[in-house]
């Protein structure tokens, strides 16, 4: 019943078959052991715009931890996502402290690092490209990711509930050069963000 | 080695001048005095942004200017273009081709970010004592003052603010926001002009 409401929203996919199944192996676009990334980030949410750098850092294991921060420094929230659990949230500045908007947020970053739990996809096919597209269930809803053929990086990745689509990540990048930016949008809210990812120059203290 | 690291780290986050002020109403009285005659002042600045998660540190790079009264200029150049000019209740931001600009009052972020600069800036938020408790502290080069929120609620952001001014000029020199978990923002003016010519268009929205 859940399976038919998902696909009467996408017609355009369909089921893959057992020996193209094995062909897949998605890998995260932040999954990288090479330490942390840094991106440029807007988010717009109805009236209200934040912009600042968005530190993506990896733990291994699909497990990650996400710090927005102004320009100036001050933090706006810091949460840590660990495949199967739910969202720890370090920190939230007072003023987006509201459950609804914590709530999606963490969707969305959920979505955007693909870390989901092991053993809940499903692997479909675009019926007009033939292109793998993966679906995970993800705490109550479907994320289905576009994997244009021979890459394992998603091009794209949809969000849906039982009846409607929540939202969309457009990524940008290389195999090569790994992720350059990234876009994410709301069907049904108004909100947007956009991280441009930023190559640091090797001139920061270590400590 | 380790050892030796350890011990190395811990000086150099400990490098603050220890030793409490000896005359803190002639400091105030000498603050007060230079806040009246400062109009402006530039200067360069290096941002450091520590998080605990990462072995190394954000560092943004730029140009900050103030006028009296309430004008300010945050020009940042490394890692990506970014401008922030406060004037009076407007604040206006550019980033690449994107401009905004926003009333203060409608914005309790910002409204408070420019509380808290321009009073760091220009010594004011040492007059604040409900808000913070204060300490003096002192070594040969600089004034050191340290400032905890009294408010639970601020000391979530924030837990201490640290501020070390000139000891000549009595400037600003440094200020350090320390966050609960250990993570930091340190901005180091250098460079400093006090009283110089600035063109309007420095505070000017185009």
């Amino acid at each position: 019943m859940l399976g038919g409401c998902s696909f009467s929203l996408f017609n355009g996919y369909r089921h893959g078959s057992g020996s193209r199944n094995g062909d897949i192996a998605p890998v995260s676009w932040f999954g990288s052991d090479s330490g942390h990334f840094l991106l440029n980030t807007r988010i717009d949410l109805i009236e209200k715009h934040l912009t600042g750098m968005m530190i993506i850092k990896p733990f291994g294991g699909d497990a990650y931890r996400v710090v927005f921060i102004t320009e100036v420094g001050l933090k706006i929230f810091d949460m840590e996502f660990i495949p199967g659990e739910k969202v720890k949230l370090h920190y939230v500045m007072d003023v987006i402290n509201r459950n609804a908007f914590i709530k999606t947020l963490a969707h969305d970053m959920r979505l955007l690092l693909m870390t989901l739990p092991e053993g809940k996809k499903t692997v479909l096919h675009d019926r007009d490209t033939g292109d793998p597209v993966i679906k995970f269930r993800d705490h109550g809803r479907r994320n289905y990711y576009h994997f244009p053929a021979g890459t394992g990086r998603a091009s794209e990745a949809i969000q849906t509930g039982c009846m409607l689509k929540k939202a969309r990540v457009e990524f940008y990048g290389s195999p090569v050069s790994g992720i350059d930016s990234v876009k994410i949008t709301h069907y049904n809210i108004n909100l947007r963000m956009q991280m441009f990812r930023i190559i640091e120059i090797q001139d920061h203290a270590d400590e | 080695m380790i050892l030796s690291m350890i011990v190395f780290s811990l000086q150099a986050f400990t490098q603050v001048p220890a030793s409490p002020m000896k005359d803190i109403p002639s400091f105030k009285s000498r603050l007060n005095t230079m806040s009246a005659s400062l109009n402006t002042i530039e200067s360069d600045f290096i941002q450091e942004k520590k998080l605990e998660m990462l072995s190394n540190t954000l560092i943004s790079k730029g140009y900050f200017c103030f006028k009296k009264v309430n004008q300010i200029r945050w020009e940042y150049s490394q890692p990506y273009r970014y401008l922030i000019i406060i004037n009076q209740d407007k604040i206006y931001i550019k980033e690449d081709k994107d401009q905004k600009q926003y009333d203060m009052k409608s914005n309790k972020m910002f409204q408070e970010m420019n509380r808290f600069i321009s009073g760091c800036i220009q010594g004011d938020i040492l007059k604040n004592e409900k808000e913070y408790q204060i300490k003096y502290f002192e070594d040969s080069h600089s004034y050191f003052v340290t400032l905890v929120p009294v408010s639970e609620k601020m000391r979530q952001m924030l837990k201490e603010v640290q501020i070390w001014f000139d000891r000549d000029d009595l400037t600003v020199s440094r200020i350090r926001m320390l966050e609960s978990g250990g993570d930091y923002t340190k901005i180091d003016f250098t460079n400093k002009r006090l009283n110089t010519e600035i063109p309007l268009e420095k505070f000017s929205f185009k």
